[in-house]
Formats: structure tokens, sequence, C-alpha cells
């Protein structure tokens, strides 16, 4: 594999990772990246959040040629990850802690939310993130909440949740880790498969990280596709799939 | 046949531009090809014939679409007020000639609960109002115990509307239904999909009760409409063909016309053994070394 060209990630078609374009106009999008348990999305949140304070993704791409973007404000928060995690993979990518902020969404969710309607919990978690225009707000793994806080539905942390946070930001990217037992027809995991749907629905952008259909390979770490999305994209978005990496500090990425 | 098929154009044509009447048009897509831009579609067919009052009522779009003249955010609005606040910017009496038509449009009839759906459309149901719904057949349906005989969302929204638009890729060489089947449950889009060009369904149910049903393909790009031509491959089956036979020996594999007709009119054994003409006689044939006995009361058949 390392005979083979490496790739830039570009996801709309003016070369860029996430569009100057779509910032303009006020309106809000979001891009939704799914994965399985296999492919864990942390690098590409790294390198999307690099890409938006940086104005590129200087770790993946090496192309010096591709589309320079403004640096935005950043705001993450996980529902897996401690604050701590980002802090230390984004020191490494050499992007600057003033420029960002990690909301702690770990630490004692449960112990927390203990008492309160949901609907309060939405609101408590919603205050974390800045109502600022231009910026972008990452969300890993939201639909834990349905199996965090008894009685959520999927409709109700979209409703509640998920679209309060678009309004807050330009640009919403959202990790949802999928699962896809067809067999399976409990409640449970139907609400979580309406979760995903609905997430594709709203998206302009879906990414998909999934393993090797062909099984376990030491240069190949999983394929990463981007596809359109139920809504319309403002800027035309460049369908592709990439095959990558995961090595101890990089990621590389090759066409497939 | 092409009369048939500019008829279903010109029927298309009314449904998209709205003058076909219909309280209810339901759109249903799937995320391999979302109705957004079958929506566009009919508010573009509907504006060319005079203005159009687009009420959009979103359970799902944070963004006010284009072509909308009112905006209503169900989370803001509530549930239980969302179809006094739609009647509120519907005309109360029929809208004169020069008036705009009103469209209700639902981004998703899926997050209305399906003991709510009747009610929902028939307090917003007016003659003068269209409402065009979304319904996302992918999106699985969470069963509640309290309704457990309650028939599904869409079968309700089926049941109501006059006219089904159903949205689906075209798919390309690379990738069949099976395939593209899989990939879905996987959440997996393929790539091509969510096009400007796409396959429409459009069921048109009359007056009169029969239902037509057409597909096109459909082209947001150019606003063109092109009926989908059934494939021939089904009757070609059992018909042979005989350029493939040709230089394959030299006896004659092929069947010309006339045998071809004397071969069709051969009954077959099996059909003539449906066909109870005999009256179910048993006929004896006495053959000469049948041992026939006089004396004997069992041995004589009849």
């Amino acid at each position: 594999m390392s005979a083979v060209q490496r790739q830039d990630l570009v996801v709309f078609n003016d070369h860029s990772v996430v569009s100057d374009q779509i910032f303009q106009n006020g309106f809000h999008h979001l891009i939704t990246i799914t994965a399985s348990p296999f492919t864990s999305p942390t690098w590409l949140i790294n390198s999307l959040v690099e890409s938006q304070i940086l104005g590129r993704p200087y770790s993946l791409n090496a192309d010096s040629s591709a589309a320079q973007g403004h640096s935005r404000p950043v705001t993450v928060g996980s529902f897996v990850h401690e604050p701590q995690l980002f802090h230390n993979a984004l020191g490494r990518l050499k992007v600057a802690p003033q420029k960002y902020k990690v909301v702690d969404l770990v630490t004692d969710l449960v112990v927390k939310s203990l008492g309160k309607p949901r609907s309060k919990v939405y609101s408590d978690i919603l205050q974390q993130f800045p109502l600022q225009n231009q910026s972008v707000i990452v969300l890993e793994q939201p639909e834990l909440l349905l199996s965090l806080l008894e009685g959520s539905t999927s409709d109700e942390i979209h409703s509640q949740l998920i679209t309060p946070l678009m309004k807050r930001c330009s640009v919403l990217i959202l990790t949802t880790s999928v699962y896809d037992d067809s067999e399976d027809a409990t409640r449970d995991s139907l609400e979580f498969s309406r979760f995903t749907l609905n997430c594709i629905y709203k998206s302009i952008v879906v990414m998909s990280l999934r393993p090797l259909e062909t099984g376990r390979a030491n240069d190949v770490t999983g394929t990463l596709r981007i596809t359109r999305g139920g809504v319309r994209s403002p800027v035309h978005v460049v369908e592709n799939e990439y095959l990558y990496l995961n090595q101890k500090e990089t990621t590389r990425l090759f066409y497939r | 046949m092409s009369g048939s098929n500019s008829n279903a154009t010109i029927l298309l044509k009314r449904v998209l531009s709205l003058n076909e009447f219909s309280p209810l048009l339901l759109c249903i897509d799937s995320i391999a090809q979302t109705a957004s831009y079958l929506l566009d579609e009919i508010l573009y067919n509907a504006s060319k014939n005079g203005q159009v009052s687009v009420i959009y009522v979103s359970f799902e779009s944070v963004n006010c679409p284009s072509y909308a003249t009112k905006f209503i955010d169900v989370e803001s609005v509530g549930l239980a007020k969302l179809s006094q606040t739609i009647s509120s910017y519907l005309p109360s009496s029929s809208p004169t000639s020069s008036g705009p038509k009103s469209v209700v449009v639902v981004d998703s009839m899926n997050h209305i609960p399906k003991n709510q759906v009747a009610q929902f459309m028939a307090s917003i149901g007016s003659k003068h109002a269209t409402v065009l719904g979304v319904y996302h057949k992918d999106m699985p349906e969470i069963a509640d115990p309290s309704l457990e005989h309650y028939p599904p969302t869409l079968s309700l929204l089926y049941f109501m509307a006059t006219t089904v638009l159903e949205v689906n890729p075209i798919l390309n060489k690379e990738l069949d239904e099976e395939e593209l089947k899989e990939e879905l449950v996987k959440y997996l889009v393929p790539r091509g999909l969510n096009n400007s060009r796409f396959q429409l369904t459009l069921t048109n149910r009359r007056k009169s009760g029969r239902s037509l049903v057409h597909d096109f393909y459909v082209d947001t790009n150019t606003h063109s409409y092109e009926v989908v031509k059934e494939t021939q491959e089904a009757d070609n089956d059992d018909g042979e063909n005989p350029e493939a036979l040709q230089d394959l020996t030299t006896f004659n594999l092929s069947t010309s016309a006339k045998q071809r007709m004397a071969k069709d009119q051969v009954a077959l054994p099996f059909l003539e053994a449906q066909s109870f003409n005999t009256g179910g006689a048993i006929v004896y044939q006495f053959e000469k070394d049948d041992d026939f006995d006089e004396e004997d009361p069992y041995e004589d058949p009849f």
C-alpha cells in the first residue's frame, strides 16, 4: 500500500472539506458521520476540527494547492470521550486550545440528570454550547441518550436537542454509531434506526466509516464513503469512496 | 400505446401543476432518493400557472425553503396547536380565480402519531388547499402497545390520498436493486443517488374508484418527463432466438412460423385429460387371453 499515492480529503467541489459557501445566507446545515464499532470516527472528527480552525486538514491533506478556508469557532461535545482526549489529539495537530471549546458531556451525565425532567436535561446540554452564527459544533454519539435517559425517544432527541443545536451554529457535525441488525425488531433497535435515518434525511452530506467487508488487513483500516444526504447542499458534494489507514498518530487516505 | 403514454404525461403535468384537485398528495420517499427534488418540481409547475401560497410545516427542516410563504416550526408551535395554526393561514372561502392557490407542505408525516393522522388531515383538509405530505417509507414506526390493532400510518395516508407519488432512484449499471437494499439496511447510501433525475411512480385514483399507475423518469433540471417503457424481456422468454442457433450445427434447430403455429395447436395429453367428455364410464374390452368364467359372480366387472 505504501506505493499507492495518498489522497486528500475533499468533500465539496470547491476542493474544500467544509465549503465556505455553506456558511452563507444564515442557513443551518447538518453533516452526519455514521461509524461502526470497529471504525471509530475520532480521527475524522479531529481532522474536521483542524480544518475548521486552521482552514485545511493539514494532518490529512498533503496537497498544498487545496482550498484554504476561513478559521471558525468550533465547539466539540462528546457523549463517549472525555475532553482530555480531544485536547491531546488536537494539541498534537498543533491546534491552539483557545481556538476551540470542548464540552464535557460524559462526566456524571446520568447522576446529574437524576430526578430532572428530560426537557431540562436537553436544555442543560444545549446551554453548554455557544449560540454563534458562522460557527461549527461537533457532537459525538448523541444516540446514547436513548439508553441513558429513561423514556427518551428518537423524535424527542431530534426535536429537543439536535434541531435546536443546529440553530445554534451554521454547521453541526454529528457522529453516530450504527447498529444494523435487520432481524432485531425490538423497540430500542427501532429507535436507534429511526434516529440514524432521521439524521441522514436532515443532512447535506453523509460520511460513512465502515470496516473492510473482506476482513481485516494490515494496510487498510476501513473505508470512508462520502455521499449526498437527504437535504440538497448549496455546494455540489463530491461523492467519493476512500480507503483509510489509521497509524499511531496519523491517518492516510487512498482512493478506492 | 403512444396515445396512452401521452395521456400519462398530461396527467402527470396536471398533477404536478396542482390542476388535478387533490386534498392530499402523498409523496413517498427513502434515503436513496428523498422527495426534496419532487417538491421543488411540483412548486415549479404550480407557480407557472399562477401564484401559489405555500405553508411549510416543518418537523425536520431548520431552513425555510425559498418557495415557502409561511414557515411553521412544529417544535415551537406544538403538535396540539398545529392544525389550528395551519388553518389560520388558509383561506376560509373558495379562492377567486385570481387569488393564489394554497399548498401546505408537511416535510415528514412520520412524526405525527398514527392515531392522530386522520384527525390532523381532517382538521386542515379543505377544498381550498392541497396538502403535500412527505412520508419516509424506510423509517420504522415505533409500535404503541395500546394501538396494537391500529393500521400503520402509511396505510392510513395511502387510504386518504387521491394521488400518491413515490420517488425512487434511477440505478446505474454498477448497482442493482438487491445491492441497493443491502447497502441501505446498513445505512450506507451508495454513490450517485439523491439525484436531480429520478424515477417517479404516480398512482392516481379517479372518482370512479379506478386507479391509474404510471412510471416516469423525471429530470428536474430540464423539467422533462419520460414514461418508463416496460421491458419486453418477459414476453421473449419462451420465444426462441434464431440468431443464437445459427452456425451451431449442420442441423436445422430453428422452427419456421408454420411449424410454430402447428406446435401451438397440438393438444397436449394432460389438457385432453382435463376435458371429461367420456362421462366417466368404464369400457371393458374383452381380449382373447382373458379368462372369463360365467359361473363366477365376482368375475363380471359389470
